[in-house]
């Protein structure tokens, strides 16, 4: 008697695992599906890698030969850095970690004009520091996968006053294609320090302040003259 | 440290025979009554002009002081003249992102470290950087570049010293042979001989030493006339300066000298970096301060052979929310119909529980 009613136990607890299972299953297939393409580590993380890795690499090389170019005014040449820079940022994602829970404060006007005086703004600040580093060579010596299938791309400076300046690139994969989200240098990464600098801003006079404090900054004279250009994209 | 006594007597050098003192420690005392004098009156100056800073609320100048009715505030005038109402709205905001341990506030003395800092910025703006800017003026590249070397071969010691007690040995034959291959065939540092070799410098100071072996950062401390630091950061200084303890031994005047080139060629090199920093940034004091965080952290997690920052270290940073609402916002921008006042609030329950983890700031 007790043999078989326990037996029968048995069975019927095997029958409600497997339930269970099943109903798991598909509760965390279902949930899974939405971030699987983020939340799953690469089988192999060194293909993984090759692509980001690629882009950084020509694009910084692309970037130095256009540095290098005599030929070229200093218009122009800020203007092709500028056209290189645009295809690989991803302004849109760096606009939305640098103002973090903040982005859902603004409004899509002022989400738009946000990241689009957030581009003018870097375009112009770090345009006219790039044109300092000449005669540059910049080695990258690694890459790695974040744990959300990010990629961060290491690099330093190889020679000039600037060696051993460490850089490195973070990047993100949005609808196939990569781009760089952060760039870190010497451990000072851009998207932290700009969130803490709006933070304030943002919580005690809210976006639009922020907004136009941007644009009055973009308008500023620079002590660059190559870069008039930037206020008038900048309207 | 020192008794009265011996203050009065290190001002006095000619009663420096009466007192038993130790040759090493006579020399110390002769190096510091050049200092002796001085420093408590230009500490007390420092301190009262801190105060004279803080009581004039020096953003005065400013001429958007006074808001417009629909005008929009643009932020330029200073946090004083806020409306209490929104500053107090304001305040109890960034108080709740603490608590909730979203920002890990590294710097709990702002008000007295923004007081510090303007201090800092005018002794640089009408001391150094001028004193900088002539430097370069008379200065070929070349010398500069020599007295970098030179500096740094003065400063081995320190990092010969904090390699060995982080347990390196790699490192402290690398420093020694660095300082061996500079001091002979360098011409006594002014050539950066080991670098040309392959020898690499290595980057290591007390204050990392103490992070390598797990000491917290402590609060930002932004000290008089040595700029942004961390508690950990004044400790390792002071702990630094037993390793270049040959600069007691040198007449004073000669350590001045030798300090003061290495530092006003220091800020030679950054001329321009600082002039756009301050323009650029919107707001330099807190631009500096992650800044400098960030940079420790970065060269403490090297010193601990993590050798860039850790995996993971930026969870916060870089998702700060779920995924959903990232897919959302990206159909949303394929179809721009969506009011994005209508989404939901910032789940902040669903915080990524390593947040903790990346909080220990330097």
């Amino acid at each position: 008697m007790i043999r078989t009613s326990r037996r029968h136990l048995e069975r019927a607890s095997a029958a409600q695992y497997t339930l269970v299972a099943a109903v798991l299953l598909t509760f965390f297939a279902q949930v899974g599906v939405a971030s699987a393409a983020r939340s799953n580590p690469p089988e192999d993380p060194e293909a993984f890698v090759v692509a980001p890795t690629q882009l950084v690499a020509e694009t910084l090389e692309e970037i130095i030969s256009v540095l290098q170019d005599p030929t070229l005014s200093p218009a122009t040449r800020r203007q092709k850095i500028e056209a290189l820079a645009f295809a690989v940022f991803d302004f849109k994602t760096m606009s939305k970690l640098v103002l973090a829970r903040n982005w859902k404060k603004l409004d899509a006007g002022e989400r738009e004009e946000f990241v689009a005086q957030f581009k003018v703004y870097l375009s112009r600040n770090y345009g006219s520091r790039l044109d300092r580093f000449r005669q540059t060579e910049v080695v990258i010596s690694g890459a790695r996968v974040e744990p959300r299938n990010d990629v961060t791309v290491f690099s330093a400076i190889a020679d000039g006053e600037y060696a051993g300046v460490k850089l490195d690139y973070r990047l993100r994969q949005r609808s196939g294609q990569w781009r760089v989200i952060d760039v870190v240098i010497e451990g000072v990464s851009l998207v932290a320090n700009f969130r803490s600098q709006f933070r304030e801003i943002l919580s005690r006079k809210g976006p639009k302040a922020l907004i136009s404090q941007l644009r009055k900054k973009n308008q500023q004279p620079s002590s660059d003259p190559s870069d008039e250009r930037a206020t008038e994209t900048g309207s | 440290m020192l008794s009265w006594e011996r203050w009065f007597t290190a001002m006095r050098p000619e009663r420096m025979t009466e007192l038993d003192v130790l040759p090493l420690k006579r020399f110390f005392l002769i190096g510091f009554r050049w200092i002796a004098w001085p420093l408590p009156v230009v500490l007390g100056v420092y301190l009262l002009s801190a105060c004279g800073a803080w009581a004039e609320e020096p953003d005065d100048s400013l001429p958007s002081s006074v808001v417009l009715e629909g005008e929009v505030d643009d932020g330029l005038t200073t946090p004083g003249r806020l409306d209490p109402k929104r500053a107090m709205a304001a305040e109890i905001e960034i108080q709740r992102e603490i608590e909730e341990g979203r920002i890990p506030n590294p710097d709990p003395w702002e008000d007295f470290n923004r007081r510090m800092f303007r201090l800092n910025e005018q002794a640089d703006v009408y001391g150094l950087e001028p004193a900088a800017r002539a430097w370069r003026f008379i200065t070929p590249r070349i010398l500069r570049k020599a007295v970098d070397n030179f500096n740094a071969l003065l400063l081995m010691p320190v990092v010969l010293g904090n390699g060995i007690l982080q347990l390196k040995p790699k490192n402290a034959v690398q420093d020694i042979a660095r300082i061996v291959y500079n001091a002979t065939f360098g011409l006594a540092g002014l050539i950066d001989v080991a670098t040309m070799v392959g020898i690499p410098q290595n980057d290591e100071d007390f204050g990392q030493t103490l992070g390598y072996w797990g000491v917290p950062s402590g609060p930002y401390l932004v000290m008089p006339f040595f700029g942004p630091s961390t508690i950990r950061g004044t400790v390792g200084r002071l702990g630094d300066s037993a390793g270049t303890y040959y600069f007691s031994l040198m007449p004073i005047w000669a350590t001045f000298m030798v300090r003061g080139i290495e530092l006003v060629n220091l800020r030679a090199r950054f001329i321009e970096e600082f002039d756009e920093n301050r323009q650029e940034s919107f707001d330099y004091y807190v631009f500096l301060r992650d800044a400098y965080l960030q940079n420790r952290r970065a060269r403490i997690g090297r010193a601990r052979g993590e050798n860039e920052m850790l995996p993971g270290a930026g969870e916060d940073l870089y998702y700060f929310d779920d995924d959903e609402d990232w897919e959302a916002e990206d159909s949303e921008t394929q179809a721009p119909s969506g009011t994005p006042a209508d989404q939901d609030p910032p789940d902040t329950a669903k915080a990524p529980s390593s947040d903790r983890s990346s909080d220990d700031s330097n």
